[in-house]
């Protein structure tokens, strides 16, 4: 049965870069709108199953409330804490259920949870969030369509996607050498070792904290941690590898960290990467994914850093709305002036 | 922005004083041994907490029906809490206010409020009080998340954005108004989402890490002394006990295996874990602090006992200022 | 008239209550006024007129319509030392801000033990005569009174205006000061230095023997009409302005009972449950052998102030109908239409 499932964030869009920075909110009303005209989108592309992840705002639920579609509507059940877990476990149920695409909503730490729970689902990324790299701002009623066209089979994936790199991340011990942690650690865009203990309220935004970015995405209209290694060099998601930058003393580049931040920041060394070259950060400090801290690595431990582009299958759009023509619709001859 | 090994220390023992405070409060209610309501705070420390640390002294604060939490973070001292809950002479209000009226004025703690929602115009006042007298002071009002279906906070949070007021709005989302969840009272999730509305920013972060509601609490505290305005800050968080009490009623509102997962998640437990690993405070010395401050308890609990009931001479006395007394 | 009258000058009502609030804020740093339309507007009654052009947009705050938090503006200020004046234009508005006036402005100090001092006065405009039908146009002052920690305030003249409102900025304790809105326009000498009345203390408005009425607000200056078609008929009248209704000025009406045996109770709001009810009852607890008759009490029906410039006539109360109170007093027939 061809399904689509979709993900949303309902946290995403409401963190202290709302304070620290000039970041829009984004209310539970218009992503209620975004999910809405996602199911709208899947099911006008002939998706018979459409999996709304549960989340503790019911967004999707309540989203599609008065909703009269042909699609069947399936709201999952899985059992809901609010926090990033929600949205991988909302990913692995996808898996189970057979769903041939995913939309997700929310912005890079979203995705990067949805990627935990199932690392090369196939996917349309929008972006809800604040720092949006890895998804990008589409219209939700293209994404859904999109996302309908490849669950149906009308676009072939293999021809319409291509896979997202991954940073992964492995912790071993100082002393011992023992990993404390393999694969579970993740990122999308950038990994970073900021100074610190505590994730606190996850965001980064300090530069004199920064001592590590590791980023396999840095492109010159990102905004972002990744944005200060695209002021060094540009690498882009679809060329392979990446680079390390050491912040310190050196060259100063600009770059704007948040929405409407812009910083001061030194680079101390840069280094391109090659796939599965691994580069070791150094505790003490804090792991921060996609710009957001997240765990913390005590003295002497070690963040062991690879980047693999084994990750979501990330649907082109435009690639394939090409696929969903209208059958009896006839090109026109398209006359040029002589 | 430092987050200083102090800093932690400080936001940890404030935490910790809350939880043994309202911990003796709950077993002396259930020993019968205090009058009125009781409204526990078990659950919520991280918030007052975090934003109480992120405050001066000289800062105001504006406190709800659950109030003893605010004033403990704002330095309240347990001898005059405690004989007040007794409703003692020697009692923060001198035995005439309660539970739910406990305040310090010299501490910047504007009282707990009765009346839900009621404090957040107080709280106006108070920063419009520290803007007339450019005193680069700030005032946080803290209140629930049913406090934002009320008149009086919507009112609040309009006049301090239209007067640009070095106002600091503090929503303890708790998840429950009384003894009814948030989804049957309000059509939105979180109470962010109102702040647009009136034109300020605002944060969502874990109520039940202190660091969190810390970090938050030092952006928009500097926003306000700044005169850059009011923020909102929305704390998601939990209370363990009832709504009033300690002991369900017999009333099964809410799923053990919800109170067991917020539990999970103990603000106490999750900074006590951080701070031994970054090797801020080892098991032996966070065991040290909660014994220094259960003596406290103990203290404060013989005080209030030993402590008289209020003369009966005093029973008009204070309706008026200068003594003047209603016929 | 004496040469010291001669030179005072005469004051509109309003006018009074306006130099009342200038005169203090130029003494005093601590006072500042926030209300609807106040400042550049200067008042819907022109009662603020000028004062934000004297004193700035710092001092003479335009605010939201949003009652609570004017009067919540008002107790966070008071509480932190200021000495604010809010006003909430009508008094039939003081409804939407009641738990502020009530159970924060009135209760604060009793319940934090002391601590807490309120200098706040609120001020609105009341009573009815305007045709501003049943929500602009009531007499409220009973539920005030029965809150204890208020203060409550009716000036009947532009000389007590003044004076009044100068304690009432001078005070402590919460106060509502109610403006009679159709005294806006009256006149009255008025000394230009600034001067106070004290609250709680009544004023004997007229001197008589024979019969005392008691009467507040607009109702003194229909007393007093109504006193001089008494003597008239050979009734002197002493008319007894508690100008404070809370604090109540019980000691003089007692003794002017005492000394006339005969009262009568006027007010322009509703009778039932009306201030009138308690000032009786005081009355017949403390002078009960020295009274000739019942008290009576002369007041408005139990309706809502009707728009219709015929009904509302009819609605508050006159020196007709307080000449009828009076000599019903005397077992006299009614003469009134």
């Amino acid at each position: 049965m061809a399904t689509v499932g979709i993900i949303a964030n309902p946290a995403a869009g409401k963190d202290i870069r709302r304070l620290v920075s000039s970041a829009s909110p984004t209310s539970d009303m218009a992503k209620m709108g975004i999910i809405r005209r996602a199911v709208i989108g899947a099911a006008e592309s002939g998706v018979e199953r459409i999996l709304l992840a549960n989340d503790r705002h019911a967004l999707g639920a309540r989203a599609v409330a008065d909703l009269q579609i042909d699609a069947e509507l399936v709201v999952l059940d899985d059992i809901v804490i609010d926090t990033g877990h929600d949205s991988r476990v909302a990913a692995e149920r996808c898996w189970k259920e057979g769903a041939g695409a995913v939309v997700v909503l929310g912005g890079d730490g979203t995705h990067r949870d949805v990627a935990k729970g199932w690392l090369d689902l196939p996917l349309v990324a929008v972006s809800t969030g604040t720092n949006n790299v890895f998804p990008r701002l589409v219209e939700a009623t293209i994404a859904g369509r999109a996302a309908g066209l490849v669950a149906t089979g009308a676009a072939p994936i293999d021809q319409v996607s291509m896979p997202a790199k991954v940073a992964h991340v492995r912790i071993q011990d100082g002393a011992t050498g023992a990993i404390v942690d393999d694969g579970d650690d993740l990122a999308l865009v950038d990994v970073a070792l900021v100074e610190g203990r505590f994730a606190g309220s996850r965001a980064v935004w300090d530069p004199a904290r920064l001592r590590d970015i590791v980023a396999c995405i840095a492109e010159p209209d990102a905004v972002g941690l990744s944005s200060i290694v695209a002021a060094v060099h540009l690498v882009g998601r679809d060329e392979p590898g990446g680079m390390h930058v050491r912040i310190g003393n050196g060259r100063t580049v600009r770059a704007p960290i948040a929405p409407g931040l812009f910083v001061n920041i030194g680079i101390a060394s840069a280094v391109l990467l090659a796939d599965g070259d691994e580069i070791e950060l150094i505790g003490p400090g804090m792991l921060a994914f996609d710009g957001e801290r997240d765990r913390a690595l005590s003295e002497g431990q070690r963040a062991t850093v690879s980047i693999r582009r084994d990750g979501p299958r990330v649907i082109n759009i435009a690639a394939a709305m090409r696929w969903g023509r209208n059958p009896v619709w006839q090109p026109f001859n398209v006359l040029k002036d002589e | 922005m430092e987050l200083t090994d102090d800093t932690l220390r400080d936001l940890h023992r404030r935490m910790v004083r809350i939880r043994l405070f309202e911990e003796a409060a709950g077993r002396l209610a259930e020993a019968n041994k205090l009058p009125g309501f009781l409204h526990l705070y078990v659950g919520e420390e991280a918030v007052a907490a975090g934003v109480c640390v992120a405050l001066t002294d000289e800062d105001q604060i504006t406190s709800t029906h659950r109030g003893h939490g605010h004033l403990v973070a704002k330095g309240g001292d347990f001898n005059r809490m405690m004989a007040e809950l007794m409703a003692k002479s020697t009692g923060y209000c001198k035995g005439k206010g309660g539970s739910m009226h406990i305040s310090d004025l010299e501490l910047g703690m504007l009282g707990a409020n009765g009346i839900v929602g009621a404090g957040t115009p107080i709280a106006v006042g108070a920063g419009f009080a520290n803007k007339y007298r450019d005193n680069g002071k700030v005032a946080a009002a803290f209140f629930g998340d049913g406090a934002t279906n009320i008149g009086a906070f919507h009112e609040a949070a309009n006049m301090a954005c239209a007067l640009k007021l070095p106002v600091v709005f503090v929503c303890e989302n708790n998840e429950y108004g009384e003894f009814t969840p948030r989804h049957k009272t309000m059509a939105i999730t979180d109470i962010v989402d109102r702040a647009v509305g009136y034109g300020m920013p605002s944060v969502m972060v874990d109520g039940m890490d202190a660091v969190a509601v810390y970090e938050a609490a030092v952006e928009a505290v500097a926003r306000a002394r700044a005169g850059a305005g009011p923020s909102l800050i929305e704390a998601k968080t939990y209370r363990y006990y009832n709504h009033h009490g300690v002991q369900n009623l017999g009333l099964k509102y809410r799923p053990d295996a919800e109170v067991e997962r917020w539990k999970e998640r103990d603000a106490i437990n999750g900074i006590q874990a951080r701070m031994a690993e970054a090797g801020v405070m080892t098991p032996d010395q966070a065991e040290a602090v909660w014994a220094e401050i259960r003596a406290d308890i103990d203290a404060a609990i013989k005080f209030a006992d030993e402590s008289p009931t209020p003369d009966p001479s005093m029973l008009l006395v204070d309706v008026y200022s200068q003594n003047v007394e209603a016929l | 008239m004496t040469a010291t009258e001669v030179e005072v000058r005469q004051l509109p009502y309003v006018m009074a209550f306006n130099e009342a609030v200038r005169q203090c804020m130029r003494e005093d740093e601590n006072i500042f006024c926030a209300g609807e339309d106040i400042g550049a507007f200067g008042g819907v009654f022109g009662t603020f007129g000028g004062l934000q052009k004297e004193f700035g947009e710092r001092r003479v705050v335009d605010t939201p319509i949003s009652e609570q938090a004017i009067v919540g503006l008002g107790v966070g200020a008071a509480v932190m030392g200021l000495r604010p004046i809010v006003d909430l234009m009508f008094m039939d508005f003081m409804c939407v801000a009641m738990d502020q006036i009530v159970n924060q402005a009135a209760k604060l100090k009793y319940m934090f033990g002391g601590t807490a001092r309120i200098p706040l006065t609120i001020t609105c405009g009341g009573g009815a005569g305007l045709s501003a039908a049943a929500q602009h146009s009531q007499s409220l002052e009973a539920l005030l009174c029965h809150i204890p920690g208020l203060k409550v305030v009716v000036p009947s003249s532009p000389y007590d205006m003044k004076g009044l409102m100068v304690s009432c900025i001078r005070e402590d304790n919460p106060t509502v000061m109610v403006k009679h809105k159709r005294m806006l326009g009256v006149s009255g000498p008025v000394p230009e230095e600034l001067y106070a009345i004290p609250l709680g203390v009544a004023n004997i408005v007229r001197p008589g023997t024979d019969v005392t009425v008691v009467a507040y607000g607009r109702m003194v200056s229909e007393a007093m009409l109504a006193a001089e078609q008494l003597a008239e008929e050979g009734v002197e009248c002493e008319i007894v302005d508690p100008r404070t209704l809370q604090p109540l000025d019980s000691a003089t009406i007692v003794a002017s009972a005492r000394k006339t045996n005969r009262v009568v109770v006027v007010h322009e709001a509703v009778r039932f449950g009306g201030i009138g009810a308690e000032i009786a009852a005081q009355i017949q607890e403390e002078a009960f052998d020295y009274l000739d008759a019942p008290v009576g009490r002369i007041g408005a029906p139990f309706s809502p102030v009707p728009f219709s410039p015929v009904l509302e006539a009819i609605y508050i109360p006159n020196a007709a109908r307080i000449a009828d109170g009076i000599r019903a007093t005397f077992g006299r027939p009614a003469r009134s239409v």
